[in-house]
């Protein structure tokens, strides 16, 4: 059977339309479901037959890391045409067609790759469609204290994770919202926010939750703990390569820069060098979190 | 002296920015910083056009004031940091 699922992500409405026995594998989706679609529908996501076209023209690739999916964009006509391998050298294992305004997506998939492909596209195409709306989908973990979201941010493998375990294991308030990539809004009266999302990389976090913005911490590994602001260039920097989007496109870049660059000024960005142990945490928390 | 394809001039904060946004500079990791002025030339030549330290001079002393001489040992200075950092050619 057929069936067309609604969810709910911070505030933004998407659908998955498939059979019920794939839209059953999407467990992390189910703290996200609404009945109804809600305003604003970002995107409309069905599963089913892409075809091959030959005119397709490569636009660009997109591989940030060995360890992460290789994205190759497409133009088809008035489309986008992206194909989705699971890591940089492997073989490509989901394609999908999407209208040029993002909100129109076709996905066929392997059989054996059906939910990370769903999870992949949804997340791409949730970073396109929102970004023109004040909304940063970031590559960040993110811990709650005192009802205030700290997002930590970094290249893979520099300990974003480990640095929310040391703020749950050395606060006993603190609980963790998202481990991998949490969304970002910055409303109309210049409160950030931040908010739970079905994707949370290797840690099972879907919390259906949103709290203000507290702190930005961008990490780095270190010998010695150390805090201190990052000049504006430098968050602006880190920011961007922490957020989705498809940005080879000048229109995305022009929201996300006006997106980053509020955020930056209202939420001063903080470089932490650290090593994994608890007085890293300790030093954050101080200085990030203004009671 | 030509700017290269690819670089796009942003305001943050009191500052200016150029980064790399575009197929042409998509593996330009670094971020240029400019302060007014030199922001106030990257925007007399982002159409492309051929300039020399001489035709830069001149788009100084247009728009502040300083001395003919002065604009364009500043010019010189702002097209060798340029050349340095690999975003005119």
């Amino acid at each position: 059977m057929v069936e067309s699922r609604n969810y709910n992500v911070a505030g933004l409405g998407f659908s998955i339309e498939g059979e019920t026995d794939v839209l059953e594998l999407l467990t992390n989706y189910n703290p996200f479901r609404v009945e109804q679609p809600i305003e604003p529908m970002l995107f409309r996501l069905v599963l089913g037959e892409v075809e091959q076209d030959s005119t397709m023209e490569h636009v660009f690739t997109d591989t940030s890391d060995d360890d992460m999916p290789r994205i190759e964009v497409y133009h088809v006509e008035q489309d986008w045409q992206i194909q989705i391998a699971m890591f940089k050298s492997s073989p490509i294992c989901a394609t999908m067609r999407v209208s040029a305004d993002f909100s129109q997506v076709r996905l066929q998939a392997d059989p054996n790759a059906i939910k990370f492909a769903i999870d992949n596209a949804a997340m791409l195409i949730y970073a396109f469609s929102a970004a023109d709306k004040g909304v940063l989908e970031m590559h960040a973990s993110v811990t709650v204290k005192d009802g205030k979201g700290f997002l930590f941010l970094g290249r893979s493998g520099t300990g974003k994770s480990t640095h929310s375990r040391l703020w749950l294991e050395t606060f006993k308030d603190a609980w963790l919202l998202n481990d991998d990539n949490p969304v970002v809004r910055l409303l109309p009266n210049n409160e950030v926010r931040v908010y739970g999302s079905p994707w949370s990389g290797k840690t099972p976090c879907y919390i259906n939750r949103e709290v203000p913005v507290g702190g930005i911490v961008k990490l780095t590994q270190a010998p010695a703990n150390a805090i201190h602001a990052l000049p504006l260039p430098e968050a602006y920097a880190y920011m961007l390569a922490s957020s989705s989007g498809l940005k080879i496109l000048p229109s995305m870049m022009d929201a996300l820069y006006n997106t980053i660059a509020s955020v930056i000024q209202i939420i001063p960005v903080q470089g932490l060098e650290c090593l994994p142990d608890k007085e890293a945490a300790l030093l954050c928390e101080s200085t990030v979190n203004n009671k | 002296m030509k700017i290269k394809q690819g670089f796009k001039l942003r305001p943050l904060g009191n500052e200016f920015i150029l980064v790399g946004e575009g197929l042409e500079q998509i593996n330009f990791n670094r971020m240029i910083t400019m302060n007014e002025t030199a922001a106030y030339l990257w925007q007399r030549v982002m159409d492309g056009q051929d300039f020399d330290a001489q035709q830069l001079a001149n788009y100084l002393t247009e728009e502040y004031e300083v001395t003919p001489e002065q604009a364009l040992t500043d010019s010189q200075a702002t097209i060798d940091s340029w050349l340095k950092a690999e975003i005119i050619m």
